[in-house]
C-alpha cells in the first residue's frame, strides 16, 4: 500500500466516523434561531437602546396575546381580537377576491389578443406605478363606506401583480400548442379552455401570490388611516396609547394571517399545476 | 359509388379509399421583417395523390417547414393557394393532423386525455379509442402518465397516436424524428410505414435525412437552399412493404447517390 492510498484510507474512516456523529435536527437548529431573536429583542428593551426601553418585553407579549386569544376586549373600544381579525380579512378577502375576478379575465384578453394589448392595456399601465396606499384619501371621498374604500385599497393593490402576471402567461405560450390544438379541429373556445387557460395557471398563481401579499400591506395602511376597526386599525390606535404590548400582538397577528394565506395560495396553485411538479 | 369501390369494401383486407389529395399551386411566402424581405418558400408547385406518401428533402432554413405551414393553414401564403381535394384552404382544420419536430403535446394533460382531445374537441370520444391507439403505437400503460414522464420517442408515438384518433386524411410531418438516436428513429420509421401501410392516409413529410427520405417516400422533393424553390422531384420506386434492410440494396444507394449529388450541387450554387 502507498503512502497515497493510505492517507485516502485513513480520510475515509474519518469520513465516515463524523457522519456518524448525529447532528442536531432541523427543528432544533429552527428553534435555536427564534430564540436568540427572542434573546436580543429582550436585552435591546432591558438596556434601553434607542427608545426600546417603553417597548414591551417577550413575556409581557406573550401574556397579552393569550388574553386576547381568550377574548379580552383590545385597547378602550372594547372589541375582541376576533371581531377585528373578522374585518381585516374579510376586506383583504373581498378585495384580493375582486381582484382576481377582474384582473385574470382582463389578463387573459390582453395576453391574448392585439386590440386589448393596444388600446385597453395603456390606460392600466398609466395607473400601475400609483402605489395602493397613495389612493386612500381619494377613496375615502369617492366611496361613501370605510368598508368599501379599505376594499378599493387592497383591490388597487392586488388588482396589477395579477393582471402582469396573467397577460405575461398567455404572451409566453408557445405558438406550437395552439397550432397543436388548432390542427386537431379546435376552435377558438377550445384554445381558450384547452391552452390559454391551462398553460397560463401557474403564472395566475405567481400573481395571486403576489397580490395577496401587496393585500396585506395595503389593507394595514388604509385601516391605520381610516379604519374604525381592525386589526391594523388596533394596531396603530395602541400606539397611539402607547399599549406597546397590543402593538406586538397586532404585528404578530398580521404576520401570521399574511403567512397563512400566503401558504394556502401557494398550495392551491401547486395542486392545480401538478402537471408541472413532474418534470 | 363505383365498380373498384364495390369490390374493395367487400374484402377484409381492402384499403379504405378516402380523401386527401393536396394541391400546391404556385406558392410563395415571404417574410417582411423590419422590411426586409425574406423570400421563404418561391414558386412552389406539387401535386400529392390521396394516399401518397412524399417526403420533402433540404437543408435547414430552406423554407420547407414554411410549406408545411402554408398547407396545415398557419400562415396564408403571399402568392399561390393550397388546395385539398380541389378546394382553397381557409386555415387550419382536423382534416390535416400535424406532428411537430418537437414534441406538441399538451403537458398539462395526461397522455389519453392528450389522444382523446380531438375527438372530444369534435364532440365524438369514444371510451377506449385512446387505449387502443396507444397500444397500437406500443405504449399500452401510459394512459395516466404525463408528457414529460415519458422519453422522447415515446412522446413522439403518443402524438402519433393523437392524430390517428382524430382520424385525419393528411399527415403532414415537420421533421418528427429529427431529435432522436437513431435507433429509435429506425423504429418509428418503420412503425410510421405500418400505419401507412394500413390506413391510406396522404402524408407529407419533412425531413433533412436522406436516407430517411427515401426510405419512407413513394416520391421526393428535393428543395434549393433559400429561397426554398424545387429542384427536383424524384420517384422512389421501391418495393412496398420496406423495411430497413433495404437501405443496404444497390437500388437504394444508387437513389441515394443521385439525391446526395443533387444536395451537393446546390450547396455549391448556394455558395457561390
Amino acid at each position: 500500500m502507498s503512502a497515497v492510498t493510505r492517507v485516502e484510507a485513513y480520510l475515509t474512516t474519518v469520513q465516515r466516523q463524523l457522519g456518524d456523529v448525529p447532528r442536531p435536527p432541523r427543528y432544533v437548529l429552527k428553534a435555536a434561531s427564534i430564540a436568540g431573536f427572542l434573546a436580543v429583542w429582550w436585552l435591546f428593551v432591558r438596556v434601553g437602546v434607542l427608545g426600546f426601553a417603553l417597548i414591551t418585553t417577550p413575556p409581557e407579549a406573550a401574556g397579552a396575546l393569550l388574553g386576547y386569544l381568550l377574548g379580552e376586549p383590545m385597547t378602550n373600544g372594547g372589541y375582541s381580537l376576533y371581531y377585528h381579525s373578522y374585518h381585516t380579512i374579510y376586506r383583504v378577502g373581498l378585495g384580493v377576491g375582486l381582484a382576481v375576478a377582474t384582473a385574470v379575465p382582463l389578463g387573459l384578453l390582453i395576453g391574448w389578443s392585439d386590440w386589448w394589448e393596444r388600446y385597453v392595456a395603456p390606460a392600466f399601465e398609466l395607473l400601475r406605478p400609483i402605489p395602493p396606499v397613495a389612493w386612500v384619501p381619494i377613496a375615502l371621498v369617492a366611496f361613501s363606506t370605510n368598508l368599501l374604500s379599505i376594499v378599493w385599497v387592497v383591490f388597487v393593490g392586488a388588482f396589477f401583480p395579477v393582471l402582469l402576471n396573467t397577460a405575461d402567461g398567455v404572451r409566453s405560450i408557445e405558438t406550437e400548442y395552439v397550432r397543436a390544438v388548432q390542427s386537431l379541429g379546435g376552435s377558438r373556445w377550445d384554445l381558450f379552455r384547452h391552452v390559454i387557460i391551462p398553460a397560463s395557471v401557474p403564472s395566475i398563481a405567481t400573481g395571486v401570490m403576489l397580490g395577496v401579499g401587496i393585500g396585506w400591506i395595503a389593507v394595514v395602511a388604509a385601516e391605520m388611516i381610516s379604519g374604525n376597526f381592525g386589526v391594523g386599525y388596533i394596531t396603530y390606535q395602541a400606539y397611539r396609547l402607547m399599549q406597546t404590548e397590543t402593538v406586538v400582538v397586532g404585528i404578530i397577528v398580521l404576520g401570521t394571517y399574511g403567512a397563512l394565506s400566503s401558504y394556502a395560495v401557494s398550495r392551491l396553485g401547486t395542486r392545480l399545476t401538478a402537471w408541472k411538479d413532474r418534470e | 359509388m363505383t365498380d373498384s369501390t364495390q369490390i374493395a369494401s367487400n374484402e377484409t383486407d381492402a384499403p379504405t379509399y378516402r380523401d386527401g389529395s393536396v394541391h400546391v399551386e404556385s406558392v410563395s411566402k415571404v417574410y417582411d421583417p423590419d422590411g426586409e424581405h425574406v423570400v421563404a418558400v418561391e414558386d412552389v408547385t406539387l401535386h400529392i395523390e390521396a394516399g401518397e406518401f412524399v417526403t420533402v428533402l433540404g437543408p435547414s432554413g430552406c423554407g420547407k417547414s414554411t410549406l408545411l405551414e402554408c398547407i396545415a393553414g398557419f400562415t396564408e401564403p403571399t402568392s399561390g393557394n393550397v388546395y385539398v381535394d380541389g378546394e382553397v384552404i381557409d386555415g387550419p382544420s382536423a382534416e390535416r393532423g400535424v406532428v411537430f419536430q418537437s414534441n406538441r403535446l399538451l403537458p398539462w394533460m395526461t397522455i389519453e386525455e392528450n389522444v382523446d382531445i380531438g375527438p372530444k374537441m369534435r364532440g365524438a370520444v369514444e371510451d377506449g379509442r385512446a387505449s387502443q391507439l396507444l397500444e397500437r403505437m406500443g405504449l399500452e400503460g401510459t394512459e395516466n402518465a404525463y408528457p414529460s414522464e415519458l422519453s422522447g420517442g415515446m412522446q413522439q408515438r403518443a402524438e402519433i397516436a393523437r392524430l390517428l384518433a382524430n382520424d385525419p386524411d393528411i399527415m403532414l410531418m415537420d421533421e418528427p424524428f429529427s431529435a432522436l438516436d437513431a435507433l429509435t428513429k429506425e423504429m418509428l420509421q418503420e412503425m410510421l410505414l405500418e400505419v401507412w401501410d394500413d390506413d391510406n392516409r396522404t402524408v407529407l413529410f419533412i425531413t433533412h435525412d436522406v436516407e430517411e427520405a427515401l426510405f419512407l417516400a413513394d416520391r421526393v422533393l428535393v428543395m434549393t437552399a433559400g429561397p426554398g424553390r424545387v429542384k427536383e422531384i424524384i420517384d422512389v420506386d421501391l418495393e412496398r412493404p420496406r423495411d430497413l434492410s433495404m437501405t443496404t440494396t444497390e437500388e437504394f444507394t444508387a437513389l441515394k447517390d443521385r439525391v446526395l449529388h443533387l444536395i451537393h450541387e446546390e450547396a455549391r450554387e448556394a455558395m457561390e
